[in-house]
């Protein structure tokens, strides 16, 4: 703070002495900005036009004998040398330098500068990769195989080591170490992906025995905790079996899967997938009866795919009650679920029930027609009360056509609905004649016409 | 009599040599692209869609090996790190092995039980590569050093763009800050423009 309130003092001096002497040139009359101001863009500009950091390049010297050549390496060696000192954290120092010492061919040296940097930070990924590659690429088979055995033994982890050792077994041809370094992999027990990797690696060489063994220890491993990858598994598990046309070993497999996950986990992936087999195996018997089982358990709102599946099945291989039965039922929980949602929801109700007038016998009919009439428009107005209104109107009729055709003495019901619905009617509000003119003309084809005038 | 059908014959059979390989592929797909315009027009005349009477038309197996034979596409879905870009080099490379199965088989037979090791067996560090063995996993190495270096292209130099850096490095570290910034700035950088928000 002193040495800087020195400093302006001693300015101020030498400006006030400056005044002193040219006292004109130091006064500012004017203190409006100038008409023309610079711009940032143009001081980016200049200050890249003056290319004050571009250096010319270094003549190109054309090296001709030892000494030069010497020469130049010490130079280069030198500069990687200050560039690491200067940073030794920064590894891509390391692997330039290494690099070049690669490209010429200086082996010994490139090895003691990756263990040098290897000293550094062995963490890094890249320096163990580089420092294999640099190996592999010279055919130095052994100290690559004692490179990439540390680089396993110590990040064990990292799966980028793991594919590229047995990689570089396979392609040297020696298959029993690739089949080595796998299996102490697989004692790790890394992710689903390096299990296949092996899997393949023995479908490659057909040992199909093999790859089945990796596969029971595989599917027993990952924990009970996350439920679908396990799914998955058990189903690729059993894919392959198929794929090898080992059907009884599959359909073994499968048994075993829902047997394993019982009914608290039940999972309709593994269920379709059975079903698909069944039928690729022609036995239609079966398919039914797995849908079915697994449509009785699975809760319906994990059961879409399900459904669907069914569905394709029926209409490729099932008669037509088969196929309508499933439909219907498919559409019947999704209208439970839309009227659940949105009870008010009047045309849900419609499309809901000519569904089931369609199909389903007068009892349950009747249920529904209660239920829908049950959710009364809360709403004084008439707007609303229309939808509902049609809702009984249909009612109504359902009662005198349906309970006719059975030759039951509906005439009662019929009855009952209408003056159950009058009833409702808050009259002083308003009214719908409609309502009126229907139930006259039901007790005129009732041949009841005293009723009728009454009414009217 | 013989004579003049046998020289027919010979005729006939020169000209169909001399035809070319595909011919009866050829013919076959030409009638079949003649047949699907026939059906077009019949459906326009009838007011129908072609696509759909063709939906209709396939069998639910067919559809379904249809779907399977589609070959499996596999995009490059950018960068996401390390680890997953190796993985599908490794699986790209796996794909490509052409393993040598006599060779196996008389590995099979020189190693007998010892072919299949356990983790800790002793077959580690005793396997001696062959020469062919080595140059085959060089050269492989070479083929993965060469795509690596195709993995960054230059980006041509843009004389009349605006410049915002006093420097090479500048000028990369700008670049790069557009990348990861440009989408969320371009209001704020408009705006300075013009010298007013909007």
């Amino acid at each position: 703070r002193g040495v800087a309130s020195a400093r302006h003092v001693d300015k101020m001096a030498s400006t006030a002495a400056g005044k002193q002497r040219i006292p004109k040139v130091a006064k500012v009359k004017n203190k409006a900005p100038a008409e023309v101001q610079i711009t940032a863009e143009q001081l980016l500009r200049e200050a890249k036009e003056r290319e004050l950091e571009l250096l010319p390049p270094p003549p190109q010297q054309k090296i001709t004998d030892v000494e030069e050549l010497n020469d130049y390496k010490l130079r280069k060696r030198k500069t990687f040398e200050d560039n690491i000192r200067k940073n030794r954290t920064v590894i891509s120092n390391w692997i330039k330098y290494a690099q070049w010492e690669e490209s010429l061919k200086e082996i010994q040296r490139a090895r003691s500068i990756y263990e040098r940097a290897l000293d550094v930070d062995y963490r890094n990924v890249t320096l163990w990769l580089k420092y294999a590659e640099m190996e592999m690429k010279n055919r130095q088979v052994n100290h690559a195989r004692n490179i990439w055995d540390r680089a396993i033994t110590t990040l064990p982890r990292v799966n980028q080591f793991w594919y590229k050792y047995t990689y570089m077994e396979e392609m040297l041809g020696n298959v029993a170490g690739s089949r080595q370094v796998f299996e102490r992999w697989m004692e790790w027990q890394p992710e689903e992906q390096a299990w296949h990797s092996y899997i393949n690696f023995e479908l490659r060489y057909k040992e199909v025995d093999r790859a089945r063994s990796i596969y029971e220890r595989y599917i027993l491993l990952t924990p009970l905790v996350i439920v679908h990858p396990e799914v998955k598994n058990w189903i690729k598990y059993a894919r392959f079996e198929e794929k090898h046309s080992y059907c009884a070993h599959a359909r073994r497999v499968y048994e075993r899967a829902v047997e394993f996950f019982g009914e608290e986990h039940m999972d309709e992936h593994l269920y379709v997938a059975f079903a698909k087999f069944e039928e690729n195996q022609k036995e239609f018997e079966r398919v039914r009866v797995i849908y079915k089982y697994a449509l009785d358990r699975i809760p319906k709102q994990d059961a879409q795919n399900l459904f669907k599946n069914y569905t394709i099945f029926e209409k490729k291989f099932g008669d037509r009650r088969g196929i309508e039965d499933i439909i219907v039922s498919k559409r019947r929980f999704q209208y439970e679920e839309e009227v659940k949602a949105n009870p008010h929801n009047y045309d849900a109700w419609f499309d809901y029930l000519r569904l089931v007038e369609s199909d389903a016998d007068a009892e349950t009919v009747r249920e529904v027609y209660e239920r829908a009439i049950a959710n009364v428009p809360p709403i004084q107005e008439k707007r609303h009360w229309k939808r509902y209104i049609y809702l009984w109107i249909n009612y109504a009729l359902y009662e005198e056509l349906e309970a006719k055709a059975r030759r039951q003495n509906s005439g009662e019901r019929t009855r009952q609905v209408y003056q159950a619905c009058l009833e409702l009617l808050p009259h002083k509000k308003f009214t719908f004649a409609k309502m009126w003119l229907l139930y006259a003309q039901f007790e005129i084809r009732q041949k009841n016409l005293p009723l009728a005038r009454r009414a009217l | 009599e013989a004579c003049k059908l046998n020289s027919q014959e010979v005729v006939e059979e020169d000209k169909r040599l001399k035809l070319p390989p595909n011919w009866e592929a050829k013919k076959a797909r030409l009638e079949w692209e003649l047949k699907v315009q026939e059906k077009k027009k019949e459906c326009a005349a009838r007011g129908e869609d072609y696509e759909r009477v063709k939906l209709l038309e396939i069998s639910a197996e067919d559809a379904e090996r249809w779907e399977r034979k589609k070959k499996k596409k596999n995009p490059d879905l950018g960068f996401s790190d390390y680890a997953a870009a190796q993985l599908r080099q490794y699986q790209r490379l796996t794909r490509q092995i052409k393993p040598d199965l006599e060779q196996y088989e008389k590995l099979k037979e020189q190693y007998g039980e010892a072919l299949y090791p356990t983790s800790d067996s002793l077959l580690h560090g005793t396997h001696v590569p062959s020469k062919e063995g080595v140059d085959r996993m060089v050269a492989d190495l070479e083929k993965q050093i060469e795509k690596r270096e195709k993995y960054s292209r230059r980006r041509p130099y843009n004389d009349d763009a605006d410049i915002d850096y006093i420097n090479e490095r500048n000028a990369k570290f700008n670049q790069k800050a557009e990348r990861f910034y440009g989408k969320y700035t371009a209001e704020i950088k408009q705006n300075l423009e013009r010298g007013t928000a909007v």
